[in-house]
C-alpha cells in the first residue's frame, strides 16, 4: 500500500520559542550598532586621510632625495666666507662691545633675550 | 495599523536625514519574518541572533546596491540566507563534511526542544535537516515561507527550474522520513 504522509498533520508549526523580549528589543539595538558603526566608519575615513597625507609626504621626500641623489652638494668654504665679513669698528656701540668681556657679552644677551620690550 | 510600503521605508533610507526612520520601518516590518527563515536554518537561537544582526547590519551597509529588479523582501531573505551559509563554511572548519553539520543541527534541534511535547513537529524538522544542504534551503522558503520558484532562485541563486526540482526531490525524503523512521 503506498502511504501517504499528511502535511498537513504538522502544517507551519515549529518547535522553537523566541526567548524573553528578543525582537521586541532588536529593532533598538540593531539601529544602536549602525549608529556605532556610522561613528566607527567616519572615523576610519578620518584616520584614512591622515595616513594618505603622512604618505604622501614620505613619498615627496623620498622623490626629491632620489631626483638629487646624482647631484653634487656645493660645498662652502667657511674661511672665504668669514674672510669676505666686513667689520665695522667705527660706530661708538660697536666701540663698547668690543670693549666688554665675554661675561659681560653673555649677560647683555640674556637681558636682551628677556626683555618683555624688545621684540 | 497598515505596513509601510517597501517603496516609502526606501525613499527614506536614501536621504541621510531619514535614514534613520527608514531603517527602524524597514526592521519592524520584516524582522519576524527574516528571524524565522534564520532560525529554521541554524536552529539555535543564539546563532539566529548573531545571524540576524549581521543580516541587518549588511541591509544598513549595502541597502545603496539594492537595485529594485527584485522586491526588497527578496533582497533580505538574500542577505539572510547568505550569511547563515558563512556560518556554515566556518563551521565546515571544524566539521569536515555537510553530514557533520547537519548532525550537529539535529543534536540543538533537541538540545533546544527538549521540553516542547510535539514530538511530530520535531521529527518533521529532524527530516528537514537531514536533506542536503540547497534541497533544505528550498525547501524552508517554498514550504513556509511559500516563495514562489522565481523568488526562490533569486535568493539561492540557481534557475527557477532547478528550485522547482529542488523542491519535488526535498519533500520527497521528508514524506518518507516521517513515514518510515
Amino acid at each position: 500500500m503506498n502511504k501517504e504522509f499528511d502535511f498537513d498533520k504538522v502544517g507551519k508549526r515549529l518547535p522553537y520559542k523566541i526567548p524573553g523580549s528578543f525582537l521586541d528589543e532588536f529593532t533598538g539595538n540593531c539601529i544602536n550598532m549602525t549608529k556605532k558603526e556610522k561613528k566607527g566608519r567616519s572615523f576610519r575615513v578620518h584616520l584614512w586621510k591622515i595616513s594618505f597625507a603622512a604618505a604622501s609626504v614620505v613619498l615627496i621626500l623620498i622623490t626629491g632625495l632620489l631626483l638629487n641623489k646624482g647631484k653634487e652638494v656645493p660645498i662652502i668654504n667657511f674661511n672665504d666666507s668669514i674672510k669676505n665679513v666686513t667689520i665695522s669698528e667705527n660706530t661708538e656701540v660697536e666701540k663698547i662691545i668690543r670693549e666688554l668681556s665675554d661675561d659681560e657679552l653673555i649677560l647683555l644677551s640674556t637681558m636682551l633675550d628677556s626683555d618683555m620690550f624688545n621684540e | 495599523m497598515t505596513e509601510p510600503q517597501d517603496e516609502y521605508i526606501l525613499s527614506l533610507i536614501k536621504e541621510d536625514n531619514t535614514r534613520e526612520k527608514g531603517l527602524t520601518l524597514l526592521i519592524n516590518k520584516y524582522k519576524e519574518r527574516i528571524y524565522w527563515h534564520i532560525r529554521r536554518l541554524v536552529v539555535s537561537h543564539e546563532d539566529a541572533q548573531d545571524v540576524m544582526q549581521e543580516t541587518f547590519l549588511n541591509v544598513y551597509r549595502f541597502i545603496d546596491t539594492f537595485g529594485q529588479e527584485s522586491k526588497l523582501y527578496t533582497w533580505l531573505y538574500r542577505v539572510a540566507t547568505n550569511e547563515c551559509i558563512k556560518l556554515f563554511r566556518k563551521r565546515k572548519h571544524i566539521f569536515t563534511s555537510y553530514d557533520e553539520i547537519s548532525d550537529q543541527l539535529i543534536n540543538k534541534l533537541y538540545y533546544n526542544t527538549a521540553d516542547e511535547g510535539d514530538k511530530i513537529v520535531v521529527k518533521f524538522q529532524e527530516a528537514i535537516l537531514r536533506l542536503p544542504e540547497k534541497q533544505r534551503f528550498v525547501f524552508n522558503l517554498r514550504y513556509y515561507d511559500e516563495l514562489n520558484y522565481d523568488e526562490i532562485s533569486k535568493i539561492l541563486n540557481m534557475s527557477a527550474g532547478s528550485a522547482k526540482t529542488n523542491y519535488h526531490y526535498a519533500a520527497e525524503k521528508v514524506k518518507e522520513y516521517m513515514l518510515n523512521r
